[in-house]
């Protein structure tokens, strides 16, 4: 199995943190993972974008070339591709009628969500990885929780943890 | 060894020169007057003689001091008289030994930059000097956290021309050092390491290599300096350099660098580029680690040449030998030697022996699907990673391709490329630059070399290379 996920939006929406947390847990059982950089001077504070490519085997070209997975917290172009993606929005924040039909579309209202459990929008991205973790069976939600104790350590992990929970139930 | 001192009698002006310079108290005054009324000297305690000369140097013509060597000894007497130091340092040391890896072993997720400073630290490097420098910055920065807590140093210079002089001075005084800089860095460190070339200097440099030339695209990745690792320096001498593909190679070229350079007294290069090194990836971390340390035997010669281009022995300040490190032609002993053809010959002809007489051992190349191969692409660190994604998927498709790629890039692997020549039709060279390596490749062999340039701070899309593979244009 290899997936290519590209997560998108804005800097300050947590999605290096979901992208490292993802990293962390797929390493955890024991697969190889590649995080490309997408680091400028210029883009801080703006749209920003990560790329994880998560494999059995070892990755021979690091860099996402065909995504199978898009995360998305802002509205952008989707990539050109014969591949069928799986797309993760919020709807709160993205207008789905401008992305294309040729994908599978799959709405979290993550922000809405995390106003309801808490009160912050901080956790919506823990939501989403939920949603993702539940849909696509990347990694095991025990690992993702597991990490999420270890490196989120004096941030509230047990908040993150309800959230990743509330976002895994979705599905 | 036998020393005869004889001062000639008719010569001695009774100056007490003799008495005063020697350390050994071997001349004292005689019951003698000479003719002209002074008061020779006499020999008092020849055995205690060391043979420093001393008292040849300064006696006004008397003296004469003859030393017959019953077998030609490997040092110098001037070096015996000079031990001191701790009892400890009168041990040889060094040699490869078995170290346990500070981490726990397993696997971990690290940037490019992180993962060099783990594995210097882990095979026992001490000292870190360096400039602040995109996109090399982040080693400097894991340095400044690392070496606190491993007690080791880690200066951050005025600027790349002093932080490779710390590097050097961190050697010689015992401790393996590393610097990590870019491009524009890199060509101002050029001169010292021309020194550490000249004086047998081990030590680290890390060049993160980016779009240029000078300032250039300071963010974006580039294999500009392919050619000036090699060649910059005035003097040239045979330099190691390695050029890892991915993190964890980063990890274990790091350590075979400083292996490498403790071993054959080199700087090393170890390359790097500002894609790899902002890459996290997946490391595996092994219990232990082979790591190799300079050797030292009291009394050797600190320095080349050696009947067999072998490495001399490496003492360092404090170890009670007489040291002299110079940038000018020396002897096997330091001293300074500044017309003699002959020992500027000797000496060159060592410093370029001393590597390329291994070059069998230095050859480390990754090879892909070369049995029957008749287009053989030739790529080296990062581009390896696009070109071996093409390779794979062009023999999807039916082509004979082969994919090789040198980890060692200096001493070039030229008797590889050659035996393959025999059998492949065209080589073709994909680069993060105008074609540098493409002339290294081509110089080797007389079959069709193609260069694929691409100088524009981009990673090369595997796509592009598979395109020209399957017979679409560059």
């Amino acid at each position: 199995m290899k997936k290519e996920i590209i997560f998108f939006g804005k800097g300050g929406q947590g999605l290096g943190v979901m992208g490292k947390i993802l990293a962390l847990s797929a390493i955890l059982e024991g697969k190889e993972v590649s995080s490309s950089p997408s680091y400028g001077g210029e883009v801080t504070g703006g749209l920003s974008q990560s790329e994880v490519i998560v494999s059995d085997e070892k990755i021979d070209f690091p860099t996402v070339l065909e995504p199978d997975i898009l995360i998305i917290f802002s509205q952008m172009a989707i990539p050109k591709t014969k591949n069928k993606i799986m797309i993760f929005y919020d709807p709160d924040l993205i207008d789905a009628g401008k992305l294309s039909k040729n994908h599978e579309l799959i709405p979290v209202p993550a922000t809405k969500m995390a106003m309801e459990i808490s009160g912050e929008r901080s956790i919506a991205n823990m939501i989403m990885l939920g949603a993702v973790i539940a849909k696509t069976q990347m990694v095991k939600p025990e690992s993702i929780i597991k990490i999420i104790h270890e490196e989120l350590k004096g941030k509230n992990p047990e908040l993150n943890e309800k959230a990743f929970m509330e976002g895994f139930r979705l599905r | 060894m036998e020393r005869k001192i004889s001062i000639e009698q008719t010569l001695c002006r009774g100056c007490n020169l003799c008495v005063e310079m020697c350390p050994k108290k071997v001349f004292e005054d005689g019951e003698e007057i000479s003719p002209e009324g002074f008061k020779l000297k006499k020999v008092a305690n020849p055995t205690k003689c060391t043979g420093c000369k001393l008292c040849e140097l300064f006696c006004p013509g008397a003296i004469n001091l003859k030393i017959e060597e019953k077998e030609t000894p490997s040092y110098s007497p001037r070096l015996r008289l000079g031990r001191g130091g701790p009892p400890e340092a009168r041990l040889a040391r060094g040699g490869w030994r078995e170290t346990k890896n500070p981490l726990t072993p397993g696997k971990y997720f690290w940037q490019g930059n992180k993962a060099v400073v783990e594995a210097a630290l882990a095979c026992g490097c001490r000292f870190f000097a360096g400039y602040p420098i995109t996109p090399a910055n982040e080693i400097l920065e894991e340095m400044a956290k690392r070496m606190k807590v491993v007690d080791g140093v880690m200066v951050q210079a005025e600027d790349e021309i002093a932080a490779i002089s710390m590097i050097l001075g961190a050697s010689w005084a015992g401790l393996k050092a590393i610097t990590a800089t870019s491009g524009p860095g890199f060509a101002l460190m050029q001169e010292n390491l021309s020194l550490a070339d000249m004086t047998e200097t081990p030590c680290v440099v890390v060049d993160v290599q980016r779009a240029g030339p000078s300032t250039g695209q300071p963010t974006r990745p580039g294999a500009m300096d392919m050619r000036e690792v090699r060649y910059g320096s005035h003097g040239a001498i045979q330099r190691i350099v390695l050029y890892p593909e991915s993190v964890q190679e980063l990890y274990d070229l790091t350590i075979k660098a400083f292996n490498l350079s403790e071993r054959f007294r080199t700087p090393v290069i170890l390359l790097s580029d500002a894609y790899l090194a902002h890459l996290s990836e997946s490391v595996e971390i092994k219990e232990k680690i082979d790591a190799f340390d300079r050797i030292y035997i009291p009394g050797e010669p600190p320095f080349g040449p050696t009947p067999d281009f072998s490495t001399p022995s490496m003492p360092r300040f404090g170890d009670g030998e007489f040291l002299s490190i110079t940038g000018s032609t020396h002897d096997k002993l330091g001293a300074r030697s500044t017309a003699d053809s002959g020992i500027q010959e000797e000496l060159i002809s060592h410093l370029q022996n001393k590597i390329i007489k291994q070059k069998e051992e230095l050859v480390d190349c990754e090879e892909l699907f070369l049995n029957d191969a008749k287009i053989v692409v030739v790529a080296f660190g990062t581009v390896g990673r696009s070109a071996k994604w093409a390779v794979r998927e062009a023999r999807k498709r039916g082509k004979k391709v082969g994919f090789l790629r040198p980890r060692i890039v200096y001493p070039f692997p030229a008797d590889k490329i050659k035996e393959l020549s025999g059998k492949v039709r065209k080589f073709v060279v994909p680069e993060m630059n105008q074609g540098q390596m493409f002339y290294v490749v081509r110089e080797k062999i007389s079959r069709e070399v193609v260069s694929l340039p691409q100088p524009n701070g981009q990673i090369i899309d595997p796509r592009r290379i598979l395109k020209y593979l399957l017979g679409e244009g560059w």
